[in-house]
């Protein structure tokens, strides 16, 4: 662990202020990005496409539209960058993959337009595990990310190079996308921030698709008001998104406020917090702590009971690899050689389940959501933890472990529902635990407010990875 | 031999075949342990008997104009 007094280890709202008083240049920061990515990336593998020339310019625009008094808002001259599978016009695209190695978007994502008009500054493009699934997997075409507060663990994943590359101060900010938990499993293990925001909030145009009803594009930063000031950027209706929400974006900046007093939060015991062979109990006993701090500042805490969540791993995972083999099916049937092995075999499996499957899947969805929606009637938010482990190590990972046991994120991709991670504590051994708090629809400001007052009272953003 | 519910590597490959896998030799092998994980999942859901009630199943034709 170590001190935050460099340049690259500045939060986005901390550079902003710098930048809106002139005491900081956008180009500046850049340079200490670009060293910092220089100077670690040898070791952490979290970018596959680097665009620094690109972002030299867009800087130097940020500076001078600055100078003339210009400011656009935070994230103007903030420097980010995208998991690889967010379409840029003009640079590849590949998803992690031998599949798209050479494709180039001619447009880019709506995402990606409503960062760059922010004013933020396009570093590069991440690695991922391919196609959204799987896990670090060496037959694809770039080494896995690996994990800054210890080089030996996974980053989790699948947006692995962007836990890696905000936890180590590479970028301010970055995409992911989550269909089961690829947001809050790497921002968990990585010690950062990332919302999985309400299905329909955010645009899936230009993202590509591993399970169009359970894809959610959303953002990974340091701090909960980066998330913030990253998710304005592109919150909204997208008519090139059908599945694209109508309902209003509101100012997520008022909802950074550090109070909770009287705020209702449930705990799905029974699924979240009793003993399971797949829970490790350690980062149970580090998220308990952090539930008995939220009740200390002023939040009453009530058990909850969710019976359909017992069901909901096992819809979340028929209905991916059922609506991934319907996307992927071309491709699988004329270059199966192109796809990595782990997730070759698990999109082959889309293809054995069947209609019956795949329907009773989505009527599990229903009751869950049904189910979910009484309970929040009772309660403003379910707290639990985010993963059921610390980040594992490299040395015997089992890929299919993610396809094994209990999952916490899936439910809220199943139910659709907004939940956020926000670090919570560390193993002893050093590695980060998450909490997971999850929403009403469209209530990330609700999630923002409650990760912002925890994340003020325990103050573990003051420490950052050792790299 | 399979346990009971559990499908034989030749009742597999078959499966597969009707699916148009087009598996190469050895790939059947490694394919099914991971169909066996996702095939639970599926048969875990059909535990639940859900009645007759239309969930999820209804048509909503959105025709332009209407």
């Amino acid at each position: 662990m170590t001190d935050t007094d460099k340049l690259y280890f500045l939060t986005m709202r901390e550079a902003g202020q710098l930048m809106r008083s002139g005491q900081l240049s956008p180009v500046e920061l850049l340079r200490a990005c670009l060293d910092r990515i220089e100077g670690t990336d040898d070791r952490l593998h979290s970018f596959v496409t680097l665009m620094a020339d690109e972002a030299m310019a867009q800087a130097r625009t940020a500076e001078a539209e600055m100078l003339q008094g210009n400011y656009r808002g935070p994230m103007h001259g903030i420097p980010f960058a995208l998991k690889d599978l967010y379409d840029t016009a003009g640079t590849r695209t590949t998803s992690g993959s031998y599949v798209d190695l050479e494709r180039v978007p001619q447009v880019d994502a709506t995402t990606t337009a409503g960062l760059k008009n922010a004013g933020g500054i396009l570093v590069g493009k991440l690695a991922m595990h391919e196609f959204a699934l799987g896990g670090p997997d060496w037959s694809t075409p770039f080494e896995p990310a690996r994990n800054p507060w210890n080089l030996d663990h996974i980053t989790g994943g699948s947006s692995s190079g962007t836990g890696s590359a905000v936890a180590s101060g590479q970028v301010m900010g970055g995409l992911g996308s989550c269909t089961g938990g690829s947001i809050r499993g790497p921002a968990s293990y990585c010690g950062i921030v990332g919302i999985k925001p309400t299905y329909g909030r955010v645009s899936r145009f230009g993202v590509v698709t591993l399970s169009w009803s359970q894809d959610h594009a959303g953002p990974m930063t340091w701090t909960v008001e980066d998330c913030a000031y990253m998710l304005q950027a592109i919150a909204g209706h997208d008519p090139k998104d059908p599945t694209s929400s109508r309902a209003p974006v509101p100012d997520y900046s008022a909802s950074l406020r550090e109070d909770i007093g009287g705020v209702t939060v449930g705990l799905p015991r029974h699924y979240f917090f009793d003993p399971d062979p797949s829970v490790n109990p350690e980062v149970v006993a580090v998220v308990e702590k952090a539930v008995a701090e939220l009740e200390g500042l002023g939040a009453k805490v009530r058990d909850v009971s969710l019976p359909s969540l017992d069901y909901v791993r096992a819809a979340n995972s028929v209905i991916m690899v059922s609506e991934a083999y319907a996307y992927h099916e071309p491709n699988l049937k004329t270059i199966p050689e192109k796809f990595g092995d782990i997730v070759r075999s698990r999109f082959r499996t889309g293809a054995l389940m069947s209609a019956a499957d795949y329907l009773q899947a989505q009527r599990v969805r229903t009751w869950a959501r049904r189910e979910f929606a009484e309970v929040m009637k009772t309660v403003d938010f379910l707290v639990t933890p985010t993963m059921t482990t610390p980040a594992p190590a490299f040395e015997g990972y089992d890929p299919t472990s993610t396809v094994r046991g209990r999952s916490f994120t899936a439910p809220f991709n199943v139910t659709g529902l907004p939940a956020i991670s926000v670090p919570c504590g560390f193993t002893e051994t050093g590695l980060p635990v998450g909490l997971q708090i999850a929403g009403k629809p469209f209530d990330e400001p609700g999630c923002f407010q409650v990760a912002y007052t925890y994340q003020q009272h325990a103050g573990w953003y003051k420490t950052r990875p050792n790299i | 031999m399979p346990e009971q519910g559990e499908v034989s590597m030749e009742e597999f490959r078959q499966m597969a075949e009707r699916a148009g896998l087009g598996l190469k030799e050895g790939e059947a092998e490694e394919l099914k342990p991971i169909y066996e994980l996702y095939a639970a999942y599926a048969a875990q859901l059909h535990e639940i008997n859900f009645g007759a009630e239309e969930m999820v199943t209804e048509f909503h034709p959105d025709w332009p104009g209407t």
